[in-house]
């Protein structure tokens, strides 16, 4: 039975908010954020399906919306969660659409504590918030930092790096979101 | 103590009272004094006498570059009793070079990760893994030929990372260390004698094919460098024995795989495009600390050695690359199990062009099961202790 099988028939108050689909060699799952911590507690803890390994987590960003009528058709921002299971050799990766505005999904480090920094990573480079993390701080650039350059209109070029002798600050001057204590 | 500052000169000893202050909070690196003669002669007296003293609460341990402000660095933030870790934070230092971003609207048929960040030199497991996940999206596989040049340069790698892991872990051992270093260059001849230029930077297999009369001379270098392996003793490493443990059970949570993993007895069966089959421990070698990492390393890479001979002796005929195809809108992701550990590359393509390109080594799960493994490690084994677990920070690149 495929993973996507298996979440309908054990999860059956969810089967009609969860489409899903083969690509590939791949099942991939589309979960509302408000599921998501349901649904990746399953595929974690039941016996058949075991995605005792996070591979990684990471966020597709379309760009922001286009005038009326020139628009993209879906969300900004696409959660892209990719799980193995060592015992059973499968792959299945969960998909999430985020709001524009305010991107966040339940963290999965209680999970899988190796969600740590990646989570880190998604903040830092796409303002993207896990909720709950421990520790929500920029990973690959300097506390103080400015923005989140992997968004896709984030202007290009444009140097990250806060001035020299100040605190950084501005817009999206927060090297820690709140004092990294969620 | 004295060890890891005569070994490792770059240590940075930070103001004390600045860190219990306002502790995390960068300063200026124009303010930062590299070494502080006063601090580290504080330091080793306090450790010595087996006292905690304010100055010894903190160490600032920073492996290159020394100034914590350049990119490229990792930092571990360590408490310590007497001479003892009591915790550790693990962090990266700061990494960003928009290698992700620059990739984004690049045709999908000539993306070259290491052109992104302007280097000289192909870093070979995350460009193979890009070209599997094309491949994945194109519903294509590469030719056999091709297939296996590409479990020659997983090997390769395997050999060549396990002789950096040991040279940078033999801190006591100055012998083994110049065998391991004077052996890399060896093993650095056979890669570049494979993956010359942009070899791998395509999709449905190679870019150019390994002619006959480089096949001889690559089989011409090889027992050099397997002898060279066979000679590297660790019996001068033996105190590691027992040092740096990782539980199999944090190392499972973290998602460690490779040789981490396996040196602690977890099974190494992560799922991938490309594997890199490494040994199945011995007797008495899935202990999970730091020699048994060691020992799973140099098994490994013997092992691998082994194979890239077979291999080039036995080299399937034929074409390296697939003819022309299309690779669709969607996405993808590939993983390649290095050496030290899974490489996953995921891809979303729209129009012939990336959308998004995500690399994520090994090193991240590493780094997160780090800190249990230098509970209560002896500060002078910590040096040796991390090194032991191969990081390679270039890796984290963004």
């Amino acid at each position: 039975m495929s993973v996507p099988s298996l979440v309908h028939a054990r999860l059956p108050a969810l089967r009609a908010v969860l489409p899903a689909r083969h690509s590939g060699d791949v099942d991939v799952l589309q979960v509302p954020v408000p599921h998501l911590r349901t649904v990746l507690s399953f595929l974690r803890d039941d016996a058949d399906v075991a995605c005792d390994h996070l591979v990684d987590i990471t966020v597709v960003d379309h760009g922001p919306a286009a005038p009326a009528g020139a628009g993209r058709a879906g969300p900004r921002f696409l959660l892209v969660i990719l799980l193995s299971s060592r015992s059973h050799g499968t792959r299945v990766r969960v998909e999430s659409a985020l709001d524009d505005a305010e991107p966040t999904y339940p963290t999965l480090t209680t999970l899988w504590p190796g969600a740590l920094l990646a989570e880190r990573e998604l903040w830092d480079l796409f303002g993207v918030v896990a909720d709950g993390h421990p520790s929500l701080r920029r990973v690959v650039l300097p506390e103080g930092a400015t923005g989140h350059p992997g968004r896709v209109n984030d202007a290009p070029g444009r140097s990250p790096w806060p001035p020299r002798g100040g605190s950084g600050g501005g817009a999206h001057g927060d090297g820690a979101r709140d004092g990294g204590s969620r | 103590m004295r060890s890891i500052l005569e070994h490792l000169p770059h240590v940075l000893l930070p103001d004390p009272a600045r860190e219990s202050d306002d502790p995390g909070v960068p300063r200026d690196p124009l303010e930062d004094d590299l070494v502080r003669p006063a601090a580290e002669e504080d330091l080793a007296r306090s450790a010595a006498r087996g006292r905690r003293s304010p100055l010894a609460r903190h160490v600032l341990h920073v492996v290159e570059p020394v100034d914590g402000a350049l990119p490229l660095c990792a930092r571990a933030r360590l408490s310590v009793e007497g001479v003892r870790v009591t915790d550790a934070h693990f962090d990266t230092g700061f990494l960003h070079q928009g290698l992700e971003r620059r990739a984004v609207g690049l045709a999908v048929d000539d993306v070259a990760v290491w052109r992104l960040v302007g280097r000289a030199e192909p870093p070979p497991l995350p460009q193979l893994a890009l070209s599997l996940a094309l491949e994945r999206l194109a519903g294509v596989t590469a030719p056999e030929r091709a297939r296996a040049l590409r479990g020659v340069v997983v090997d390769l790698v395997a050999v060549q990372e396990a002789l950096y892991v040991l040279g940078d872990t033999a801190l006591r051992a100055p012998r083994l260390r110049r065998a391991a270093r004077a052996l890399v260059h060896d093993v650095d001849a056979l890669l570049q004698g494979v993956v010359e230029g942009d070899t791998l930077a395509a999709t449905g297999g190679l870019r150019r094919d390994l002619h006959a009369d480089e096949r001889t001379a690559l089989l011409r270098l090889l027992p050099a460098a397997e002898r060279g392996l066979a000679r590297l003793e660790l019996a001068e490493l033996a105190d590691l024995a027992g040092v740096g443990l990782l539980p199999c059970a944090i190392a499972r949570s973290a998602g460690v795989d490779g040789f981490v993993g396996r040196a602690g007895g977890l099974a190494d069966d992560t799922p991938c495009d490309q594997a890199f089959e490494g040994s199945a421990p011995g007797e008495g070698q899935a202990t999970g600390c730091a020699h048994a990492r060691l020992r799973t390393r140099l098994a490994d890479a013997a092992l691998a050695l082994q194979r890239v001979a077979t291999t080039l002796r036995e080299l399937p005929d034929g074409p390296v690359r697939r003819a022309e195809f299309t690779i669709p809108a969607g996405i993808a992701h590939a993983v390649v199990r290095g050496p030290s550990g899974s490489w996953s590359v995921l891809v979303a393509v729209e129009q012939g062009r990336l959308q998004r390109l995500r690399l994520r080594p090994p090193e991240v799960a590493t780094i997160a099961a780090l800190p249990r493994a230098l509970d209560g490690v002896a500060l002078d084994d910590v040096a040796a202790v991390v090194a032991s677990f191969g990081l390679r920070m270039t890796a984290l690149d963004r």
